[in-house]
């Protein structure tokens, strides 16, 4: 075996041209597969951190049943503040921040207009980080020190025709059945990922939410972690935590629908695409391998004539494949690396997606399982492609082989 | 090249003919090439065109008509801006060929009451007949769809229904603001649960007859005139015609492309995504000719050797390596165009089942258009690559020595 990989080598080497083609074959398939698959990676890796960074966090706890009925019967699912289980969960390794929130539809109203929203009370003080990655399109943040300082959406203002520093009513139902109403000014308007949330959109600081509602405690604790990778883990964490009391917690994937979706999608749609780039890629493989190997039918009935074996044949011409595919691999990984991060330095300017308020820069994103997908696809479409060839060389008539020696 | 050119075709063929192998293996690369590139092209079409038609059927119609101002502001105040003599602008579509149907729809906002929560929705007013007509995309969850016996009866959104656990049978308060700014409110029965295209759509949806809205804002006026084409390639001419039609009534059009922003830019999205995709499937198609017509030109040494002993010159080498090449481009790209078109129709045929787009509920089928822009691109992208790709090979081995290249053939 040691031999014919060493004779493979050597005859690597002596069809220099003949070897060339056939690495730029696979080095130009093992790139391009890298390239496309890194493209999509980067965009699903920035759509989800995106997401949970403006929306969703990576962990959410509520009240046993919440998710179900809590929209339509919000006062029956209030979690108590300052609880063990809140201690216990924020310091847990790998949380970032733990922080309470307080849901709320009602209307708001601005001179004649009036308009639904959708609020949610937060903690501005442990929020600012991630106030950040709703991207205020005017005016400030939520702030601790202004309870009546709202911000809005940017759909939701620019329907109410509300500019930062306007008056506005906000009006909910309470528990018991009544109405309160707030007085609250706008003091930012801001963009997320979601279009049809910022048309709905409001926040207000978790304390002025809990005075218009007439409640303490809150819905949920919204949990984000350094890691997405680690949610798993730390979700089993907190089920631990919380398994003594009622509550449910809820990972991100389980919340973003359109994350979910358009990941789903996605994958099928680029999977098609895929597909064909991975058909162009054998197809080109084996194009040249089966052409490399024709070309030399007369040195095959040389070494026939010679008293090699066919099955000596056919190992010798697999031995060359693999080791062309092995070759053309690493050099496809070097070209794949390089290129890929020359287009990142650059950057791919990718408008709004819908639903987005702004485009963003795309990038390639090669991870180890990429690279080793494309190198497998390569080396298997390498070898396969040298099994049919060798096999016909292998048949082959020695006198008929020899005599292309002389054409 | 001149005096030579008729003869080089009819060698140039003989020698495609003889060189079965290299010519079978370069005609492969050609095709499958232009193949895969009528295939992605025709894929990302038809992904544009699916969601298009999804968004006409189940939202917007083909054209809406609507008061001058109504898309623009109407969100803030949609009773300032209803089109106040329905049946004159509907028998004004009407008469335009070309238009299938007019429906009228009437918007509301106000609270939908299930005795325990309020939730806010956004309301239509409905013609229930004409509506499941154009809606092929309201996919009823449960219950049924309204009907143009209906009164009293209201179609909830899945999300509505699910929020307010709303089910076929329950009854509803509807709060709203009247066109003279007052309150009032109407009890419904809930009739059926739908899903459209669109999640947030749904989870905010209610859907009314016409008349009942009528009653419970107290006005004549509607606010769109939804119009549905035979045919959605026109959409853009015949919004140009009714906008010319309108004369003096303060009315305006829109077409679906502008009502649906989410269109825009998903295709906007998708066309640089996909796009990069396709210059990494089209810089693939590229090398893969490029080196396959390289590897071939260069075996022949020898031959070009033995052409140049017999008294050959250079330049006869480089156009016979050329004309050949144009005939493997031209004939590879006609077979690929041919081999793709069969793939399209074959895979279209099966379909390829899609999940559900983001924002919405129901998965499509996808298939392979066969465009022919892209069918262009494609030939001419196999063609030109194989021309170009013969051009450096053809000249370096014209400028082998005549030695140097006659000893290729031992």
């Amino acid at each position: 075996m040691l031999t014919d990989l060493l004779l493979a080598a050597k005859n690597v080497m002596r069809h220099r041209r003949r070897s060339a083609f056939a690495l730029a074959a696979i080095g130009f398939g093992v790139a391009a597969l890298m390239l496309a698959s890194g493209f999509i990676a980067w965009n699903f890796q920035y759509y989800r951190e995106a997401m949970i960074a403006s929306q969703l966090g990576h962990l959410r706890v509520h009240r046993a049943g919440y998710t179900e009925n809590g929209v339509a019967d919000p006062y029956a699912y209030l979690l108590s503040d300052n609880t063990p289980a809140m201690a216990a969960i924020a310091s847990l390794r790998g949380v970032r921040m733990l922080s309470a929130r307080l849901s709320l539809a009602g209307l708001a109203s601005h001179g004649e207009a009036t308009l639904p929203f959708i609020a949610e009370g937060v903690n501005p003080a442990t929020e600012t980080q991630l106030t950040r990655s709703l991207t205020m399109t005017a005016g400030e943040a939520l702030s601790a020190d202004d309870g009546a300082g709202v911000i809005l959406g940017q759909g939701l203002a620019g329907n109410l025709g509300v500019r930062v520093g306007d008056p506005l009513v906000l009006l909910v139902n309470t528990g018991g059945g009544g109405i309160n109403a707030m007085d609250a000014r706008v003091r930012g308007i801001f963009t997320t990922i979601s279009k049809a949330y910022d048309d709905t959109a409001l926040r207000l600081p978790l304390a002025s939410a809990r005075k218009l509602m007439r409640v303490s405690g809150a819905h949920t604790w919204m949990v984000w972690l350094d890691d997405t990778a680690a949610t798993a883990d730390r979700l089993d964490d907190i089920k631990r935590i919380t398994a003594a009391g009622s509550y449910e917690v809820v990972p991100w994937w389980q919340l973003s629908d359109f994350y979910n979706k358009s990941a789903d999608l996605f994958a099928k749609q680029v999977g098609v695409m895929k597909v064909i780039i991975g058909l162009l890629i054998v197809l080109s493989i084996s194009n040249t391998m089966t052409m490399g190997v024709m070309e030399r039918t007369g040195e095959i009935g040389t070494a026939m004539a010679l008293g090699d074996t066919r099955a000596r044949l056919l190992r010798r011409f697999l031995a060359e494949a693999l080791v062309l595919g092995t070759l053309g691999a690493l050099l496809g990984i070097l070209v794949g690396y390089g290129l890929a991060t020359i287009i990142s330095i650059i950057g791919i300017p990718v408008p709004a997606p819908p639903g987005m308020g702004h485009g963003y820069t795309g990038r390639i994103l090669v991870t180890p399982v990429i690279a080793a997908g494309a190198v497998l696809l390569a080396v298997a479409t390498t070898f396969v492609a040298g099994v049919y060839p060798a096999w016909r060389a292998s048949r082959m008539v020695i006198v008929d082989a020899l005599r292309r020696n002389r054409a | 090249m001149s005096f030579a050119g008729y003869p080089m075709v009819g060698l140039a063929l003989r020698n495609l003919a003889r060189q079965k192998l290299r010519s079978g293996i370069t005609l492969g690369a050609i095709v499958f090439g232009v193949a895969g590139l009528v295939l992605t092209g025709g894929f990302v079409r038809d992904m544009f065109i699916q969601l298009g038609e999804a968004l006409i059927h189940s939202q917007s119609g083909h054209l809406q008509i609507a008061r001058t101002g109504y898309f623009e502001h109407g969100a803030r105040a949609p009773e300032r801006y209803r089109i106040t003599d329905p049946e004159d602008a509907r028998s004004l579509l009407a008469a335009i060929p070309g238009v299938d149907d007019v429906m009228a729809r009437l918007d509301f906002s106000g609270l939908i009451n299930n005795g325990r929560t309020d939730w806010p929705v956004f309301g239509q007013g409905v013609e229930a007949g004409k509506e499941a007509r154009l809606g092929t995309y309201l996919r009823v969850i449960a219950g049924r769809m309204l009907t143009d016996r209906d009164r009293f009866a209201v179609t909830v959104g899945q999300g509505v229904a699910q929020v307010l656990k709303l089910r076929p049978g329950d009854q509803i308060t509807l709060l709203v603001n009247t066109a003279e700014g007052s309150l009032n409110t109407a009890e419904f029965e809930v009739v059926g649960t739908f899903a459209t295209f669109s999640r947030d759509f749904d989870a905010r949806a209610v859907r009314i007859p016409l008349a009942a809205a009528l009653d419970l804002l107290g006005t004549n006026g509607v606010n769109t005139l939804v119009v549905s084409l035979r045919d959605t390639a026109g959409t853009a001419a015949l919004a140009a015609s009714i906008s010319g039609r309108f004369g003096s009534r303060p009315l305006e059009v829109r077409t679906w492309r502008e009502l649906n922003d989410f269109y825009e830019k998903t295709v906007q999205l998708y066309q640089t995504q996909f796009g990069v995709l396709q210059a990494i499937t089209l810089a693939m198609v590229l090398l893969s000719v490029a080196n396959t017509v390289n590897m071939s030109v260069f075996e022949r040494t020898g031959e070009f050797g033995t052409m140049m002993a017999l008294g050959n010159r250079k330049r006869d080498i480089v156009g016979l390596v050329l004309t050949e090449s144009a005939l493997l481009g031209l004939i590879g790209s006609v077979v690929g165009i041919a081999l793709g078109a069969v793939l399209a129709l074959v895979i279209s045929a099966v379909g390829i089942p899609m999940p559900p787009p983001p924002n919405a509920n129901l998965g499509y089928r996808a298939f392979i258009r066969l465009v022919p822009e892209v069918i262009a691109l494609a030939a001419g992208v196999g063609f030109m690559a194989t021309v170009a790709a013969a051009l450096l090979p053809a000249i370096r081995v014209s400028r082998v020595p005549v030695a140097e290249a006659l000893r290729a053939n031992i």
